[in-house]
């Protein structure tokens, strides 16, 4: 790759060639030949999936790899060169020179040490400075808290604070507000964007979501397969990409101009067709809330998790429910299966009351659950196959072949691979998981389908490959979806309809076009600014997503 | 506060359990009046004894009687003996304590910081060959070694007395006994929790910001491993008096580890049950301690009863 004439001129602060990465016993090398230069206060993106390499990176620059890694390549830093093979070289370089935060803020920080004693050991000075920078207001009460009485995004802050203590030159963030809520993550963005600009720490930004790098990166590494195959200015790369797989990743993006239909991607599958334009709702109402409560106790306290929610879903639609975390979307959800019992109000199944004291196995066959987690929802120990077939075995529905011949049916329905079928979950992939929990989910032919975050721990493609799995059910089958996601940009892409919940209590819901392009409810519009956009000239034509998805894969 | 309570209640409920346990299980387990004269006693005698010891009121007026007695640490007289059980145990118990203490103490100081060893060169020659030790010394019953220690250190050696109390080198074979096992559980689970505690994410994290792996293994590792090591003092408190008893009667040692073994075979419910309630207690005790010591150490567990604080988001 070619560096920028002016990212050259300009004195830089980090320099990397030929970064490579190699663990003991793999054939594959994680990375390879990875290089670039990165200026004081320029915060550089590096965008990739999943295994593509990207925390290898990172963490190679940091010297934080496990002994078994051989590492390759060198890096200047400041003016110091340094073999990256030598771990002692760039451990020297920590703290003052690089810091980095990570994923999970919740577990960034030790448990048993309150905010004050992780910046204690850091910087002798009053951490209450040091906290504010990182994006805190009010530090004062948090001095003395631990991580448990902290928010997700407080706990963030603390970790930036962590890293801030020592001063660094270099802040290296691997996917920081990937696990957080959009208005959240979009505060955290902008305290980076403050650091940057106003401090001159340059940070390496490590993303798998395209738009959150576009927001916050001016410059931007795609990687794949543990190769850098494309880096530019942001904006270019996102229009004018000039490699294969980044244009493929761009197409898999759920976006307003690509609503209802396919995300083009699969090389050599479907071209991107478009869909039939989502029929208008039947009014069949198949799953009602009636002024759903839901009552926790919570120390001797009751707590309010839904505060009476009104809610229908018809055949053949697909409802959003979007809200931040703790807003009671799940619990409302879990009301239909049974998982969580309404203090006031009623659910209707096709116009009967459920009464989970006296349960029908009927409503456990019409109305399916599919959580966020694949990995979890599934039996480590039975066969692909089996796990398919065991609703139908429960529900003993038909012989013992025509089971087995329906879970194949099924499984090829969501377009897993014949010889998967005996394969345990901890050969597959995260994608293939949730495709087999999507099909163990139709077994039994379902009205409902519930998808709690189903696609939110996925990979673009892969959410991509299961959105529109999700979109050919509704068409062939006719069922109905409710779709519980924090991201916007799925929810406006796949539903029908969308309800917004805030505490426990809904605040708007509308068709999709009417609350994305008129919300009405001031929370509403906070939460869709807070979303960050790709540039609309990123969006393909549909003749350039049909070349891509044939064949330059 | 009320959580400190709350845990307080529980240790009473279960030490009622306890008693209640003991005394009927015991009651259950024939006529002790029988067993102490045979069948060849006339009626008269086994009335007269029965009026004597209470054994004629219904079992739960026979229990309360019992509970009143505990509550004045009166077991009632040893059938052997006829001297107060009470007396007999207490008589016995520093003796007892003698070898506990040193134990746990020699078990923690031996243990704690060979597992930490261990977990630092995780996958080395050091690692394994600890873990080896730890699992060889777990294996060995205590009264093989025990008699292993006296065929070698007293029989073949003549350095130790072979048994019995004659002075502090009585001391070294007893606690050497007791301790060898102790020592490799906590070597076990602490080097377990270091390689786990080590592996968490916070550890990056401190890393990252360049503290060096001595400092993150004070400041961070160290109190995160008190939480389960606390848990296995416990436990192993229950265990050492085990091995108590059995090291008591391969050493010939006057602790009331001996004093329940003879009292078991002579049928002495008295002395028995005031040994059971007392090493019951213990546990209790042992165990209400670890819960107290877990929210003293670890902030989670006196929140997890409490309202979470309001989560509020600090604004940018």
């Amino acid at each position: 790759m070619t560096v920028p004439a002016d990212m050259t001129t300009a004195q830089p602060l980090l320099h990397v060639q030929g970064l490579g990465v190699r663990f003991a016993g793999t054939e594959q090398p994680a990375c390879e030949e990875i290089g670039f230069t990165l200026a004081p206060g320029e915060i550089l993106g590096i965008v990739g999936e999943s295994g593509s390499g990207k925390s290898v990176t990172c963490r190679a620059l940091m010297g934080l790899l496990p002994e078994n890694a051989a590492l390759d390549g060198r890096m200047r830093f400041e003016g110091q060169d340094v073999l990256l093979a030598d771990r002692r070289a760039s451990a020297r370089l920590r703290g003052p020179g690089l810091s980095m935060i990570f994923q999970d803020p919740m577990s960034a920080l030790d448990p048993l040490m309150t905010v004050r004693g992780h910046i204690a050991l850091r910087s002798p000075a009053d951490p209450a400075p040091i906290l504010r920078q990182a994006g805190l207001a009010d530090p004062g009460p948090l001095l003395d808290a631990y991580p448990h009485q902290l928010s997700g995004g407080q706990c963030q802050r603390v970790a930036i604070a962590c890293a801030l203590a020592r001063d660094p030159k270099l802040l290296i963030a691997d996917e920081p507000t990937t696990a957080l809520d959009v208005t959240v993550q979009a505060g955290i963005l902008a305290q980076l964007r403050a650091l940057a600009d106003d401090h001159g720490m340059a940070v390496i930004f490590v993303s798998h979501d395209l738009a959150v790098i576009h927001q916050l990166c001016a410059r931007v590494l795609v990687m794949h397969r543990g190769r850098v195959v494309e880096q530019g200015p942001v904006h270019e790369v996102l229009t004018a990409p000039r490699h294969a797989y980044t244009s493929r990743l761009i197409a898999a993006i759920p976006r307003p101009a690509l609503r209802g239909q396919r995300l083009g991607l699969e090389p050599g599958a479907t071209p991107a067709a478009p869909l039939p334009a989502p029929r208008a709702a039947a009014d069949v109402p198949v799953l009602a809330f009636d002024d759903v409560t839901v009552r926790y106790t919570r120390d001797g306290q009751p707590f309010d998790a839904v505060r009476q929610v009104s809610l229908t879903l018809h055949r053949g639609e697909i409802l959003g429910l979007v809200g931040e975390s703790g807003s009671g979307k799940s619990t409302l959800a879990k009301t239909a299966v049974g998982l969580a019992r309404t203090a006031r109000g009623q659910v209707r199944l096709l116009d009967e009351v459920l009464d989970w004291t006296r349960p029908r196995m009927q409503w456990r066959r019409d109305v399916q659950y599919i959580f966020q987690d694949p990995r979890g929802a599934l039996d480590p120990a039975a066969r692909l196959l089996r796990q398919v077939r065991l609703p139908l075995d429960i529900h003993r529905a038909g012989s013992r072949a025509e089971r087995d011949s329906r879970a194949r049916a099924l499984l090829a329905e969501t377009r897993l691979e014949p010889e998967l079928y005996q394969r345990k979950p901890a050969s597959l992939s995260g994608g293939q998981r949730q495709r087999a929990t999507i099909a163990r989910a139709l077994a039994l032919a379902p009205q409902v389908l519930i998808c709690d975050e189903s696609v939110s721990a996925l990979d673009v493609s892969i959410q991509a490959r299961v959105l529109n799995l999700l979109m050919d059910l509704r068409e062939t089958h006719g069922i109905a979806i409710l779709f519980i996601s924090h991201d916007l940009g799925v929810i406006h892409h796949l539903c029908d309809r969308v309800a917004v919940m805030r505490h426990g209590a809904l605040v708007e819901s509308g068709p999709t076009g009417q609350v994305f392009d008129a919300p009405q409810h001031p929370y509403t519009r906070q939460l869709l600014d807070a979303i960050p956009l790709l540039p609309d000239a990123a969006v393909p034509t549909p003749a350039a997503r049909n070349a891509f998805a044939e064949g330059t894969a | 506060m009320s959580w400190v309570v709350l845990r307080l209640g529980r240790a009473l409920l279960t030490l009622l359990l306890l008693i209640a346990f003991t005394f009927f299980t015991l009651a259950m387990n024939g006529d002790p009046a029988a067993a102490k004269f045979g069948p060849d006693i006339d009626p008269e005698t086994l009335e007269a004894f029965r009026e004597k010891w209470g054994l004629n009121y219904p079992l739960w007026k026979q229990f309360l009687i019992y509970l009143d007695g505990i509550w004045r640490l009166d077991f009632g007289l040893s059938f052997r003996t006829g001297r107060q059980a009470w007396e007999l145990v207490s008589a016995r118990l520093p003796a007892t304590l003698a070898l506990m203490l040193p134990t746990m103490f020699f078990s923690i100081a031996l243990g704690v910081p060979l597992g930490i060893y261990a977990a630092a060169h995780r996958g080395g020659r050091a690692d394994r060959l600890t873990i080896i030790a730890a699992v060889i010394a777990l294996a060995i019953p205590a009264f093989l070694l025990g008699l292993l220690l006296m065929y070698v250190f007293s029989v073949w050696l003549g350095w130790l007395p072979p048994s019995g109390w004659v002075g502090w080198s009585s001391f070294l074979m007893p606690v050497a006994t007791m301790a060898v096992s102790t020592a490799s559980v906590y070597a076990r689970f602490t080097r377990s929790a270091m390689v786990e505690v080590m592996s968490h994410p916070m550890i990056e994290t401190a890393e990252a910001s360049g503290l060096s792996r001595r400092l993150i293994r004070r400041v961070h590792a160290l109190p995160n491993i008190a939480l389960p090591l606390i848990t296995i003092t416990a436990l192993e408190f229950g265990n050492i008096i085990t091995y108590a008893v059995v090291t008591e009667s391969v050493f010939a040692w006057p602790g009331a580890g001996r004093l329940l073994i003879e009292s078991v075979a002579g049928r002495d419910y008295a002395v028995v049950q005031a040994i059971i309630l007392l090493t019951g207690s213990t546990m209790i005790l042992a165990n209400l301690l670890a819960d107290l010591a877990y929210g003293w150490v670890d902030p989670r567990i006196k929140d997890a009863r409490r309202p979470r604080p309001h989560r509020k988001e600090a604004r940018a």
